[in-house]
């Protein structure tokens, strides 16, 4: 079976990732400057475009401000107190193969690399710290045309595509942490789906942070030709420590006339313990273009981990009759705050799109669901309906619903529902009087709380959400 | 992308100088003259709310004509009440016509002591409880709390009664600042009906802050009619509190006006305590009205029901914003909240923010939000039957809005909203 | 030692007082229908027994053969072979049929219960004596249910858990005569000397098909009359006023 995470749960008392690897990095000094930027573009071997692309983006960056309207209280976060550099030092092998040290990280991890225990029916893109260490399957997905390497590799052996859709759905200058992260990205995936090509298998990219003091900056572009599919994957960890680590991703995906991506992610980046104390910020920048006529971008979303979750993976639906869909939980516990959501612009004719999203809050953490539905006036007869539903799990936890609809269209109907609740107590007394014990129940009921989002995860790795989540329920309840 | 270019604009300088001479034509003793002077300070520590305020990012300032208008005269006691068909249905009358005001006592309530109406300045010399403004943290009402043009005190201290408010602003050029401060006492009853009108010679800007005080056990309802002329604006912001087992009603029409932007916030302080919290708007031409609700639950075992319908024509916008804030330990809360918007035709644009603020578990929180144009399926059902397509519009837009009209308890009232919401079909592209 | 007792059961929600003080002893392999007006603590009885967490007792003991079953967890309860079919069954979405029943047929029974392979095939010839289809199992529980659906299901549970004790709530109400046909043709099926019940309800008409034993009338949170089978028509001919009547003599005389 794929396993793109962990099943054994008996061992696991909080955090089963949070080991560290023991390997020598190749690690850029700390602190963020031109010269910072022109190193990591000069250990990446990039032509002179990108370097200029990043460095206006770095000086874009230095005009924003760090935004703050999140539902999330933090530190400030001193950006010269963190490496925006670490590769691993990988003993050469003779084979080509990764280095064992490497090997056993991503096996311990769920995600074997080596040749012989290959995930069957998933391609993995492995990154560690700020590049990616090795990519599998790539000969099978070459025969059809797909490109699916990092993004370091793509840069280089693929200019013209990157070139042409780098910062075409993100800009550089979007956001501070889009501004922040088109500066100084290390690695990420690319992918690439020939015209009326189906990929055969899901692609997938595991992200883990392993140096201390370091930063996470991927960068990933997914371009789906008229008429292709791909699934895409994406699971991430890294190691309990006290302190917190910035994770600030740039996602873009591109679909072209009837193309259709699903992006899937599991986030279960270290959350920090019991007191709040460590864990990683999650700020990310997610979104999708819904490019060509016919399009389909869906997210769907299970988010268990970090500190801090700011993201709201979106679409923009520019093609007529393009549909977005956006699925998630979003589950917190201690003292996790999660501000999480999308935005769906409707632009074209006939786009749809749909949002389902399910909070759960435990402990003493914070839940919010914050969302954009725009309907323009050229959108004639666009459609969108948003569930959102939020349940508490003890009193000190709080859950918050934040959605903005815009409607400029006389010819479009939006819905939006949302609703709060404590798990309910009717509920748990019918199970129990079934002989379900408690934790059992409400991991039930939380389980059909999520369903709807969880159906929309590629099978397996639905499987391996659910345990995750069951896990973390095991610590929340009683 | 579309979004309102951010523009910052400067308010003229309401100072000291200016509060001088308002209170200096009004008579006002040093109490009244102390806490006008205390809200200025405040007015003036407090920032301009940022273009990007969620708040204010769908309506900039610079909608609102603050450099066109100077500070209206206080109002003093008129010697002539002009009788309306309205006054039948009410106990008490008070008539207010931009800087004189008459009070009609028809039932008798004030006589027999059932009821108690002071002009504010009287209240607040008296050190009231009931008509101190307490200290709210927002711009526009420390600038009401401090420059109030004209104001009232009303206590209803037993039994019920029926007032009507009846404010008429007529000239231009004015920045008029009512304010109204309630108090329904335990196991009384008022019912309150605003009707705000101005006339459409030239610009005005209204700024009224309102507040009702509801005791335990006693009951509130309240409508407030704004039917303002085309070229006067309007900001308030009104604020109830209910104690135990007490209940308040308030639907807010919004049917003219060039910018309205108003606040209604209710806080369901009491054990027991239940708000129904009611609105209808209807925007056409230019018109722009935003409106923002506040469930506030800071106590257990409160229940509110929220239910704001609107439509918008020609190039109107119209924003809602909703929130419901159950605090830490509400618990057994039960708040409801539901936007519903038209979207009449292209060009006109709805926008609906409704807000779920949790942080206590044992409670049902909810919120619905649904625009669109009228159903086609409907339209044509009705046209099978013969109907002529305006015809049926018409019926379907009063029949979209007859669940609100429904929620204000007096005939009159009822009437005049649904023949208010013909008169906007008639004029309907 | 008796299968099942209860002691002067006294409960309240909340302030309220409901049972006030409530005797019944069940023999092994009995069943006793328990009738009252609305409102007398029927469904409060049902709720204590099974040990719903808005009701607190406040005095006497529920025995399952000689073990108190207050203070135990529900589900505990469940495990000893006590069963409620639910006057109400709660809808809890996205949880399917089929899985509830396989995490019930587990927690009571056992793993090898509820993991062995013919499992589904058991399920589906109990559902077939039930008239129920095969598309239930990947419906949500409870979810849009009506209502003979949802107390066919309640009894295809108590087929699937086999308990000592079944506790019948009102599982005629909202059933037609072809539905209580079945749900009752589904109990009797279960009776015999491992099976024992209290069936309460309101009419006589569910007790013309599953034929008590013994009949009690709850008033006011006490059992105000015990008889044979026979009563039942009594009762039907002459309400419960008579018995409010001698109900309240006996509270003067006590």
């Amino acid at each position: 079976m794929t396993q793109i995470l962990p099943t054994d749960n008996k061992l696991v008392q909080d955090y089963k990732f949070g080991f560290v690897t023991p390997i020598d990095a190749d690690a850029a000094p700390k602190g963020l400057n031109e010269d910072i930027i022109r190193l990591i573009s000069s250990k990446k071997g990039e032509p002179d475009w990108m370097l200029a692309w990043r460095l206006e983006a770095f000086r874009h960056w230095q005009t924003l401000r760090e935004p703050h309207w999140a539902r999330a209280t933090y530190p400030p976060i001193d950006y010269q107190d963190i490496c925006y550099y670490s590769a691993p030092r990988q003993r050469a092998s003779a084979t080509g193969e990764m280095d064992p040290e490497l090997a056993k990280t991503f096996e311990r991890l769920g995600v074997p690399m080596h040749e012989r225990a290959q995930l069957a029916g998933v391609a993995v893109d492995a990154v560690f710290d700020s590049v990616s260490v090795a990519t599998t399957h790539r000969e099978v997905l070459k025969k059809q045309g797909i490109i699916f390497c990092s993004m370091s590799e793509a840069i280089r052996e693929h200019p013209e595509l990157v070139r042409q859709y780098l910062g075409s759905v993100v800009p550089p200058g979007d956001n501070f942490y889009a501004a922040l992260n088109s500066a100084v990205f290390t690695d990420g995936s690319f992918c690439f789906i020939p015209r009326g090509v189906r990929c055969p298998l899901e692609l997938s990219t595991y992200f883990r942070i392993n140096a201390i003091r370091t930063g996470q900056f991927e960068r990933t572009l997914i371009v789906a030709e008229p008429e292709s599919y791909v699934s895409y994957i994406e699971g991430c960890t890294a190691p309990a420590r006290d302190e917190n680590q910035l994770h600030a991703a740039v996602v873009e995906l591109v679909a072209l006339d009837d193309a259709q991506i699903k992006y899937s992610t599991v986030q279960n980046w270290y959350a920090g313990d019991a007191q709040g104390n460590g864990g990683i910020y999650n700020f990310v920048t997610k979104r999708g273009h819904c490019r060509g006529r016919r399009s389909r971008i869906s997210w769907t979303q299970v988010e268990v981990g970090a500190a801090i979750t700011w993201k709201y993976p979106s679409v923009i639906l520019e093609g007529e009759e393009s549909v977005g869909e956006f699925y998630s939980v979003a589950f917190t516990n201690n003292r996790m705050q999660a501000d999480t959501g999308t935005k769906m612009i409707h632009r074209g004719a006939r786009t749809r799109s749909t949002i389902v999203a399910k909070g759960i809050s435990s402990g003493e953490s914070s839940n919010t669901y914050r969302g954009i539905v725009r309907v323009l006036p050229r959108a004639t007869g666009a459609r969108n309906h948003t569930q959102c539903d939020s349940m508490l799990i003890g009193p000190q936890c709080s859950a918050n619903t934040f959605p903005v609809i815009e409607s400029f269209n006389a010819s479009a109907i939006t819905e939006h529902e949302a609703t709060t609740s404590r798990i309910s107590e009717e509920q748990l007394f019918y199970l129990r009087s079934r002989g379900i014990d408690e934790e059992t129940a409400t991991a039930l009921i939380v389980h059909g709380f999520c369903k709807e989002v969880l159906k929309e995860l590629p099978l397996e790795f639905a499987v391996e959400a659910v345990k995750l989540l069951e896990l973390k329920l095991e610590h929340s309840v009683g | 992308m579309v979004t309102i270019a951010p523009t910052e604009i400067e308010l003229p300088d309401y100072d000291a100088q200016l509060l001088a001479k308002l209170s200096a034509v009004a008579g006002e003793p040093a109490a009244v003259r102390a806490q006008r002077a205390a809200a200025l300070a405040l007015y003036r520590d407090l920032p301009l709310p940022p273009a990007r305020d969620e708040e204010w990012r769908h309506s900039p300032l610079s909608l609102f004509p603050f450099a066109g208008v100077q500070l209206a005269s206080p109002a003093q006691l008129g010697a002539v009440f002009n009788a309306d068909p309205w006054d039948d249905d009410f106990d008490v009358v008070i008539e207010v016509h931009d800087d004189s005001f008459a009070i009609r006592d028809q039932a008798s309530l004030l006589k027999r002591g059932a009821l108690e109406i002071l002009p504010l300045a009287d209240a607040l010399a008296r050190q009231l409880p009931s008509a101190v403004a307490p200290t709210y943290r927002r711009k526009f009402v420390a600038l009401n709390q401090a420059f109030w043009t004209a104001g009232f005190f009303v206590r209803v201290i037993s039994g019920q009664c029926r007032l009507l408010l009846r404010w008429q602003f007529t000239k231009t050029g004015r920045l008029q600042l009512p304010r109204i401060a309630v108090a329904v006492e335990s196991g009384a009853q008022l019912n309150l009906v605003e009707r705000w009108r101005s006339t459409n010679d030239g610009p005005m800007l209204v700024i009224g802050a309102h507040e009702f005080r509801v005791a335990p056990d006693a009951r509130l309802e309240r409508v407030a009619l704004h039917e303002w002329g085309v070229t006067t604006a309007c900001i308030a912001e009104d604020a109830a509190v209910v104690g135990e087992r007490g209940r308040a009603d308030w639907v807010t029409a919004v049917l003219g006006g060039q910018a309205v932007k108003l606040v209604a916030g209710c806080d369901v302080a009491g054990r027991g305590a239940d708000a129904h919290l009611s609105g209808l708007y209807f925007a056409d031409g230019a018109q722009h009205v935003d409106q923002r609700t506040v469930q506030l639950h800071s106590s257990p075992d409160t229940t509110s029901h929220l239910l704001y319908k609107g439509a918008v024509q020609d190039r109107s916008h119209a924003i809602y914003q909703g929130l419901i804030n159950a605090r830490r330990g509400a618990v057994r809360v039960d708040a409801f909240q539901m936007n519903r918007n038209l979207v009449l035709n292209q060009g006109a644009r709805a926008d609906s923010l409704p807000g779920l603020e949790i942080d206590a578990d044992d409670l049902k929180c909810s919120h619905g939000s649904a625009t669109g144009n009228l159903d086609p399926e409907q339209l044509f059902y009705l046209r099978a039957r013969g109907i002529a397509e305006d015809e049926a519009r018409r019926l379907l837009v009063a029949a979209f809005f007859e669940e609100v009209i429904g929620k204000a308890s007096q005939a009159r009232v009822q009437e005049h909203l649904r023949e208010a919401v013909r008169q906007k079909m008639e004029h309907a592209p | 030692m008796a299968e099942f007792e209860i002691r002067d059961l006294q409960a309240r929600i909340g302030e309220k007082p409901i049972l006030q003080g409530v005797n019944l002893t069940i023999e092994r392999g009995e069943t006793h229908a328990l009738m009252g007006p609305n409102g007398s603590g029927k469904s409060t009885l049902s709720n204590v027994i099974m040990g719903h967490p808005d009701y607190e007792v406040t005095g006497g003991d529920i025995l399952f053969r000689g073990q108190s079953l207050l203070g135990l967890p529900t589900e505990e309860r469940a495990r000893l072979g006590v069963f409620l079919a639910f006057q109400y069954p709660v809808a809890v979405p996205g949880v399917s049929v089929a899985r509830f029943l396989k995490t019930a047929v587990e927690a009571v029974r056992g793993k090898s219960a509820g993991g062995a392979g013919g499992f589904l095939k058991g399920v589906r010839e109990q559902m077939k004596s039930l008239e129920m289809t095969e598309a239930f199992l990947d419906r949500g529980l409870n979810e849009g249910f009506s209502g003979g659906e949802k107390k066919r299901l309640e009894i295809l549970q108590m087929r699937l858990l086999k308990p000592a004790l079944a506790v019948l709530d009102e599982t005629d109400s909202g059933l037609d005569i072809d539905a209580l046909r079945i749900v009752a043709g589904g109990v009797n099926q279960l009776r015999g000397s491992d099976l024992t019940l209290l069936v309460i309800t309101h009419y006589e008409r569910l007790l013309k098909l599953i034929q008590p034993d013994h009949l009690h009338v709850l008033m006011e949170g006490r059992i105000v009359f015990s008889g044979g089978p026979e009563a039942v028509q009594e009762l039907e001919r002459r309400g419960y006023d008579w018995l409010r009547e001698q109900a309240g003599e006996a509270v003067v005389a006590g």
